[in-house]
């Protein structure tokens, strides 16, 4: 019992190897995740379609990335492995989002339909591709911004390559198809 | 669309969307992941090794092990005791301002702190050109009054061929620079403490260089009545001023105008532009300028009832899709994009009345450059709420629930007019936002919250029922959670400085934080008869070297220093502009980069 009571002092002291260990670790991680900083917000910024919940997501996979940096096997592989944990931290911002505001008598109004009919087509493929299911969005955006290829992909999300591209296929048709129904709305509107 | 157009239109949107970079707000956050894990770690350790240390003992003592999980303390300060004491014997500035109140220049130095005081009241607020020129007009009012507009260098020193000061001016508005340099500056003689009557052509605009001097071709006389305070001149990127003024015709009623001047000191050929009615101002900007050079101004409309957003273009045309009706329109605010920000509220009753006024819904805004609402909005709340804050990102931060102890919120509604996750902050029933009028006999509501650079919110406020009793500001992080060491608390008997107190619901609207790039938050306060600065890290520590007491120097100054307003350079130094006697003479103090107030 004292050994053993022993070697737990020795573990826990105060400014002992814990703390150098965790600095060293702390230099290591601010680095790497300096780094890769830009490129995260913009991968973010570009799914999630909201800054604040970009820097919000970033900030959750800095977290995540700390609490499991023992699972970082190989150094040389963080980008990857920091991407990953991003698209995750997207995944579940998305996910836990209210679908409705709880607030008491907050009442948002939205425009009328003929005002989003008037609206050009890249701000019709941007509202088509944030109504997107949020596995369809980050695979768009993984393929068409990061120009990563079918299997590279399968590989970031820890997916099939076939899961992948179903979810490129699908979600390129829901696209096209949120475009063509704008584009028919003002001749409808001429009836 | 076929295959090939889709992928290659998807392809150039999230080019075009992608930001550049991460924010400033991001890269602090970030940079502050790894120091409070570590000393997470640490603070874990340390219980880790005290409870060890008593189990060993318990253990040596009957024989038995322990089994025994470490509880992570949680520092907050206890309501109501001293986050800190403002201490009278704390350093001020350097210079011992002259008794008489007449300009004493601070000794030439570099990268100190100094104060200027100057010899009357100032009615405009100082600003800080790009070279870090000061510039202070002060505006001692009455038939007799001088005013002067003063440059000060980055040592505060008055700078060679200032000040300014053209006989029979009494009174000045906020100066204006551009990007060359030049200062635009408005003032008037007064008979009374009004502005001018109409058409007594006494009002005059000048545009002076650097170093004092009247540029050729100024000033232009202003026909109109111009108006102190806040309001002053715009000017916009290709070096037009704009202003705004009344006429009046002997009998009639006032018109209002809006008025462009060229560089060169000739009317600018479109303008003036008639306005609906005067400029709605004090909740928000009063007047603000687009980053495509559209000036933009709130009026009133009509009895007052409803509100307008005004845009004019460069050759003094409305932009397409303006103006904007806002009812009960009460301020804006320019956001991200090219958004404009603007807020209402439906009002029944009437001051005066029996009962009063009574706020039954604010409603928020944001419209695109087209003037268009964006989709989401507008947002109506039932009640009250606070002046808004607007986040960098485009977040709208405000405050519901006019009473103390009614589950008052913070709320954050995103771009698109939702809440973000986590959102919204209830404040407990014993806690309460401190509440303030925003204009004569309007009824009180909740403070505003501010949002710090690491996009951490902060609320002043007080305990529920008790006014009089400790003021103290909470710290709210991005995801609506309180954060770790907050809320602090002010000393006993200080109090948030106010800008004006009204006779109806409460105080005045609070002097807001100001936060320097490593996140700090500086409060205006004012304790025992002296104004001070409080400074408190993102973890609720009051910061070394501080508070700052405002003074007026001397070993027991005579009189009382509240200040009236804060700003931050580029450069992270912090200028407080500050009154004493109640506005007979103004002082600006600059503290230099770093927040170190501890002066030499």
């Amino acid at each position: 019992m004292g050994r053993g009571n022993g070697s737990a002092l020795v573990v826990v002291s105060e400014g002992g190897r814990g703390d150098a260990t965790q600095r060293t670790r702390a230099e290591t991680f601010d680095r790497l995740t300096d780094r890769q900083l830009d490129a995260s917000y913009r991968l973010a910024s570009l799914i999630l379609g909201d800054a604040a919940e970009a820097e919000d997501a970033v900030h959750d996979a800095l977290m995540s990335a700390w609490r499991n940096w023992g699972s970082l096997r190989e150094p040389d592989r963080f980008d990857a492995w920091f991407g990953r944990i991003v698209t995750n931290a997207c995944r579940d911002r998305v996910r836990r989002r209210r679908l409705a505001p709880i607030a008491v008598s907050v009442l948002p109004e939205r425009p009328a339909p003929d005002e989003l009919s008037r609206l050009p087509d890249r701000d019709v493929l941007r509202q088509a591709l944030r109504a997107l299911d949020i596995d369809q969005r980050i695979a768009l955006v993984l393929r068409y911004f990061e120009d990563l290829t079918v299997d590279e992909i399968a590989v970031r999300l820890g997916e099939r390559s076939g899961t992948v591209k179903s979810r490129l296929h699908y979600g390129l048709r829901a696209l096209r198809a949120a475009i063509e129904a704008a584009e028919r709305l003002p001749r409808e509107g001429l009836k | 669309m076929n295959d090939e157009r889709l992928e290659a239109e998807l392809r150039s949107l999230l080019r075009a969307d992608a930001p550049t970079s991460a924010p400033t707000s991001l890269r602090l956050r970030a940079s502050r992941v790894s120091q409070e894990m570590v000393a997470q770690h640490r603070d874990v350790r340390r219980q880790l090794l005290a409870l060890v240390g008593s189990v060993a003992v318990v253990a040596f003592a009957i024989g038995l092990a322990v089994a025994v999980v470490p509880r992570v303390p949680r520092s907050s300060p206890v309501p109501g005791s001293p986050a800190a004491g403002v201490s009278s014997e704390r350093p001020t500035a350097t210079e011992t301002p002259s008794p008489s109140g007449n300009v004493t220049p601070a000794p030439a130095s570099t990268g100190r702190a100094w104060s200027f005081r100057a010899a009357s009241a100032g009615s405009a607020v100082p600003v800080r050109a790009s070279d870090g020129t000061t510039y202070l007009a002060t505006s001692p009012w009455g038939p007799t009054g001088q005013g002067k507009v003063y440059a000060l260098d980055a040592n505060g020193q008055v700078k060679p061929g200032w000040p300014f000061a053209p006989s029979g001016i009494a009174a000045f508005g906020t100066p204006a620079v551009s990007l060359d340099g030049t200062v635009y500056v408005y003032g008037w003689a007064v008979g009374t403490s009004a502005p001018k009557s109409a058409g007594s052509n006494a009002a005059w605009l000048w545009a002076l260089d650097p170093a004092g001097q009247i540029k050729p071709g100024w000033p232009y006389a202003i026909q109109g009545s111009v108006f102190a305070g806040d309001v002053g001149v715009t000017v916009r990127a290709d070096g037009v001023v704009i202003f705004t003024d009344s006429v009046t015709p002997s009998g009639g009623s006032p018109t209002y105008e809006a008025v462009a001047i060229d560089p060169d000191g000739h009317p600018r050929a479109g303008w003036p532009v008639t306005l609906p009615g005067p400029i709605v101002c004090g909740s928000g900007p009063c007047v603000a300028i687009g980053g495509d050079d559209t000036w933009y101004a709130m009026t009133v409309v009509g009895t007052g009832a409803s509100g307008e957003i005004v845009a004019l273009r460069a050759d003094g045309s409305v932009k397409p899709g303006w103006p904007v009706a806002i009812p009960g329109g009460e301020g804006f605010a320019l956001g991200p994009a090219g958004t404009v920000y603007a807020w209402g509220v439906d009002v029944t009753g009437a001051a005066g009345t029996a009962g009063g006024p009574k706020i039954l819904r604010t409603r928020f805004m944001v419209l695109g450059p087209d003037g268009a609402p964006r989709p989401g909005w507008p947002v109506t709340i039932d009640g009250p709420a606070g002046i808004p804050s607007i986040a960098p990102d485009g977040t709208l931060y405000t405050t519901t629930g006019g009473e103390a102890g009614q589950f008052q919120r913070v709320l954050a509604l995103g771009t698109d007019g939702s809440e973000r996750q986590g959102w919204p902050y209830t404040l407990p029933t014993d806690l309460a936002a401190w509440p303030y009028a925003p204009s004569e006999g309007m009824p009180a509501r909740a403070t505003s919250p501010s949002v710090g650079p690491d996009r951490t919110v902060y609320l002043p406020i007080y305990h529920a029922g008790n006014p009089s009793g400790a003021q103290g500001l909470l710290a709210l992080t991005p995801d609506g959670q309180v954060a770790s060491g907050w809320p602090v608390w002010l000393p006993s008997g200080a109090m948030f400085q106010n800008v004006g107190a009204f006779s109806t619901g409460g105080g005045g609207q609070l002097i807001p934080p100001v936060f320097g790039a490593d996140g700090t938050a500086y409060i205006a306060i004012f304790s025992n008869g002296q104004g001070a600065i409080m400074g408190f890290d993102l973890s609720g520590h009051e910061k070394p070297g501080w508070p700052f007491t405002l003074s007026t120097g001397g070993s027991t100054p005579t009189l009382a220093v509240r200040a009236v307003g804060m700003f931050l350079t580029s450069e992270g130094g912090l200028y407080v502009s500050a009154q004493t006697n109640g506005g007979a003479t103004t002082i600006v103090f600059a503290l230099p980069p770093g927040g170190k107030a501890i002066l030499p």
